[in-house]
């Protein structure tokens, strides 16, 4: 069963005691999100089953095509800002003909999927989290224990599966987006010619940039899910509770995307 | 069917079951009353294992709910119906797709028979009609009556009825009355448990009627011995609600 008794602390007055109820708090967090990591992984198992199936579908349109506007105009902007900055100070040695190199290694290393994951936590993270806030305010979690039906199959599996899978191809997506926008940056403002400026992209690019990077936007999708769904799971004190959730699994992803993402490129580039 | 031995159960500071004792048995219609905030939906949940007692036990077909295995656990939670408050309807889903959710998830029906069955228990509670809808374009009372068929979509032994008639107009809450009669009427051995404060209701439909106060059962009685009880807090809960009528109340049940 996934509905918890509520918890209750005494108020602690000293210093000490705050501070120690905060490590206790975050660390029972953190628990608490990987027993829902490896409850989620098991119940992996189902997710050949035709209803769940269904419910991965929904999911992957809910978190992916329904995101693919606002990551596009990110996107564009993301790649026209970083050919425009790397452009201007190329320009003082004749070198904007490198712009292309710049744009393709950036995106494809770091801001393709940080920018998605940020994206992805702002739009379909908050929406998780609050949609299943709203259920457990509302009792429906507790009426899906009673019915027996597992909550972490039923809601949170088919969301991992759909963010596994969404997660990697938006980041490629936004990959692309972005090189065609310091694409437009190059031709209208830097004078290099869009063959130039794709030739020189793809000439230095490397297989292991785009997975490691592909390998990130899978990790971001697993933390936001989890994060998301725990944060969403922990919800009490009705719709003023539904809001704090939202907002805490919001924090909590930016970070972690963050953490992951230093961490993964400390390994695969030093 | 339902035994709490010496309950307690703590929440922060405020002892809301404070070594409570309840028999309940097979076939029985038990009706549990009481001012809000005396536990009545934390005795519910203790039922259904949502909640474990600090102390002492509860069984349920004879097992320790809190103490047996998860196996066990889901074989005898099968065994029940549950109408939360506020209907608890998921609501991405329309009314049909919920009232059938527990029958697509938990058997192998083919979906024709399931849709069949549903709109059975839909038409037993006035909603043939209203299938398609979604739960956020109906009323309050509308989708307790969805609750209520989810409820009992499975055939269930044990109905547990969380505040059936709150929120509702008396002409729904009567209805909701005469459903939870006819339930009980059409399958002799379902035993329900009704927690609620609308003892107009208890007395209509109620075989026993239990005041829970400060943790504890404190009254137990048949309807018509409850309305002649001389207990303080009975006749004040019973001239809270007007009802002044010592002796003569007409039941639902014939």
């Amino acid at each position: 069963m996934i509905t918890r008794e509520p918890e209750f602390f005494p108020e602690s007055i000293t210093w000490i005691g705050q501070l120690g109820r905060i490590g206790v708090g975050a660390s029972r967090s953190v628990g608490r999100a990987g027993i829902l990591l490896a409850q989620t992984i098991l119940a992996m198992r189902f997710m050949f089953v035709k209803r769940s199936r269904h419910a991965i579908m929904d999911q992957m349109y809910v978190s992916g095509i329904k995101s693919i506007l606002v990551i596009s105009i990110v996107a564009i902007f993301t790649g026209m800002i970083l050919a425009l900055q790397t452009g201007i100070e190329l320009m003082r040695f004749n070198q904007q003909v490198n712009v292309g190199t710049a744009v393709m290694v950036s995106m494809l290393r770091e801001m393709g999927p940080f920018m998605t994951g940020l994206i992805l936590a702002a739009c379909v993270g908050s929406s998780m989290a609050a949609q299943l806030g709203t259920m457990v305010v509302s009792e429906e979690i507790e009426a899906l224990d009673v019915m027996e039906i597992d909550p972490v199959r039923f809601l949170v599996m088919p969301r991992l599966v759909a963010m596994m899978v969404m997660t990697p191809l938006l980041s490629f997506f936004t990959c692309m987006t972005g090189i065609l926008g310091g694409g437009i940056v190059a031709i209208t403002q830097l004078h290099v010619s869009w063959e130039a400026y794709i030739n020189n992209a793809f000439w230095l690019a490397a297989e292991k940039d785009l997975f490691v990077g592909l390998f990130k936007a899978f990790l971001f999708g697993v933390i936001i899910t989890i994060v998301s769904c725990h944060e969403g799971f922990s919800t009490t004190n009705g719709a003023v509770g539904v809001g704090l959730s939202t907002r805490k699994a919001v924090i909590e992803c930016f970070l972690y995307i963050l953490i992951v993402g230093y961490v993964v490129t400390r390994l695969f580039y030093l | 069917m339902i035994d709490f031995n010496n309950v307690t159960k703590v929440l922060g500071n405020n002892t809301v079951l404070d070594g409570m004792d309840l028999h309940i048995e097979e076939g029985e219609t038990f009706v549990l009353v009481g001012p809000s905030g005396t536990g009545k939906s934390v005795t519910l949940k203790h039922i259904v294992s949502l909640m474990t007692p600090d102390s002492g036990s509860v069984k349920v077909m004879g097992e320790d709910i809190s103490q047996c295995s998860k196996k066990r656990k889901e074989e005898v939670l099968s065994n029940f119906g549950y109408l939360f408050q506020g209907g608890a309807l998921l609501a991405w889903m329309s009314v049909a797709d919920n009232v059938a959710l527990p029958l697509i998830e938990k058997t192998n029906m083919k979906r024709k028979d399931i849709y069949e069955k549903v709109y059975n228990a839909l038409e037993l509670v006035g909603l043939e009609d209203d299938g398609d809808k979604m739960p956020s374009s109906i009323s309050g009372g509308m989708k307790k009556r969805a609750g209520l068929a989810r409820a009992i979509i499975r055939d269930p032994q044990i109905v547990l009825y969380d505040e059936p008639t709150s929120g509702l107009d008396p002409v729904m809450a009567r209805t909701i009355d005469h459903l939870i009669v006819d339930l009980n009427e059409k399958k002799p051995g379902m035993t329900s448990l009704v927690v609620t404060h609308d003892l107009h209701s208890a007395l209509s439909i109620a075989d026993r009627i239990g005041l829970l106060y400060l943790g504890k059962v404190i009254v137990d009685l048949p309807p018509d011995e409850f309305i002649k009880s001389e207990d303080p807090e009975v006749v004040k809960f019973l001239e809270a609600q007007y009802i002044t009528k010592r002796g003569s109340w007409e039941k639902e049940r014939k």
